[in-house]
């Protein structure tokens, strides 16, 4: 069969077209794009380590470490919950970390944490969160240090480097 | 005007016509043998070298073990790494010498660092560590040397200036630096310049010596993706510095 000029354009169009909706189809927002992270990295010196995300005096997650590996820590993330319960574009959570040593538990100050959404719920900033022991020479990446989280007790030690760091993803 | 002009241009025109038609013919052959030959160099001297390696703090706090305080410092620096010590070399170079002035060749080669390493984690630590050691340092690279002057009647003829460009691989570092928990590339680029004076001792060999300074660049952190605590930091890949300096002298074989 002899295919003319015309109906070879109008064929080739077609299978544009075709292939420009499949295209389309296949392309799937990625919900794993955000991160959202909140980690809380036990320092070597405490036996311990919990971490509780609060939102409105409910608790969300408690959450513990006891590992002796290196980078360990307790983890939760915000991403699912901010989804669903995001109110005024705004996501508040509180978070409470403690260390163990022996028979003790050292209470950290509060950190409290605000992430703005959109109208759907979705995070509008994507970043994580890091409280870990602050040594500029052992951390890679680019991240912001935000603030020191020294308890006042200092029964298990000072830790006046423990540190929240922000990584924001871009 | 014009006519004194275009009368000029023909005079100058049929000069040079006469002047090429009366060169002989083997005068002729002899210029075109002169435009290239090969060019091969071998020295060996020594150099005084100084290498200084430190980042500079984004955060800007230090924290002082023996007061367990955060201290802000804004000319904090971290992982410092110097050297101070002689460095004796051996070079070969091997080339092509143009019109018996402009030398272009590679180099190949090495030096050993001879003197004492110094380590120190924060430039706020008082302790320091120190290391005497020697390491070998081969090196490749490319150059170009010019010798102004050829009449070998000027006193002066021999002469030259050059300099060479060079990738050198710093062996052994790496070890020591991760010993310290510093983390810099293996590797620098290395600017050499010199002049010297070279005397004939027969138709194609010279002896002669030469005075060098050289400057290090480079030694950057290795960069790593994404976000991790208990490894090592990432430097700006683009902030080159000027590590290393060298000044020497040395003994030069040239045969051309």
């Amino acid at each position: 069969m002899k295919l003319s000029k015309r109906r070879f354009t109008t064929f080739a169009l077609f299978v544009y077209v075709w292939l420009c909706c499949c295209a389309a189809d296949c392309y799937i927002p990625d919900d794993g794009y955000y991160r959202g992270d909140i980690e809380a990295i036990k320092p070597a010196g405490v036996d311990s380590l919990e971490m509780r995300v609060i939102n409105n005096d409910s608790v969300l997650a408690v959450e513990y470490c006891k590992s002796e590996k290196e980078e360990s820590g307790a983890y939760f993330n915000y991403f699912q919950f901010c989804k669903v319960s995001s109110k005024n574009g705004l996501c508040d959570l509180t978070i409470d970390i403690s260390f163990f040593c022996k028979d003790k538990k050292i209470e950290l100050p509060t950190y409290a944490l605000q992430i703005r959404t959109d109208s759907y719920g979705y995070p509008r900033d994507d970043f994580s969160i890091y409280f870990a022991e602050f040594d500029e020479r052992k951390i890679s990446g680019d991240y912001k240090l935000e603030t020191f989280l020294a308890p006042e007790d200092t029964a298990c030690g000072k830790f006046v480097n423990y540190a929240v760091l922000k990584v924001e993803e871009k | 005007m014009k006519c004194v002009a275009v009368l000029i241009f023909c005079l100058v025109a049929c000069s040079m016509a006469s002047v090429n038609d009366a060169a002989p013919v083997e005068r002729k052959h002899r210029r075109a043998r002169d435009i290239i030959y090969s060019y091969f160099e071998v020295s060996a001297g020594a150099t005084y070298s100084v290498s200084d390696y430190k980042t500079k703090s984004s955060k800007n706090y230090y924290h002082d073990l023996k007061r367990d305080e955060m201290v802000y410092d804004k000319d904090l620096y971290y992982n410092i790494y110097s050297f101070e010590g002689y460095s004796p070399w051996l070079d070969s170079k091997a080339g092509v010498i143009l019109i018996r002035r402009i030398a272009l060749y590679l180099s190949f080669g090495c030096f050993w660092s001879i003197g004492e390493y110094r380590y120190k984690l924060y430039s706020r630590d008082k302790d320091e560590y120190s290391e005497d050691d020697v390491r070998l340092r081969p090196y490749w690279g490319f150059g170009i040397k010019y010798y102004p002057l050829i009449n070998e009647q000027n006193p002066f003829s021999g002469f030259f200036v050059g300099t060479t460009l060079r990738g050198v691989f710093l062996n052994d570092n790496e070890e020591a630096w991760e010993k310290y928990g510093m983390y810099y590339e293996d590797g620098e680029t290395l600017i050499e310049l010199e002049m010297g004076k070279i005397w004939k001792i027969s138709e194609h060999y010279s002896v002669g010596f030469s005075i060098k300074a050289a400057g290090g660049f480079g030694g950057n952190t290795e960069s790593i993706d994404g976000f991790h605590v208990d490894k090592h930091p990432v430097q700006d890949e683009d902030d080159v510095t000027l590590n290393s300096k060298h000044i020497g002298v040395a003994i030069t074989f040239v045969r051309k």
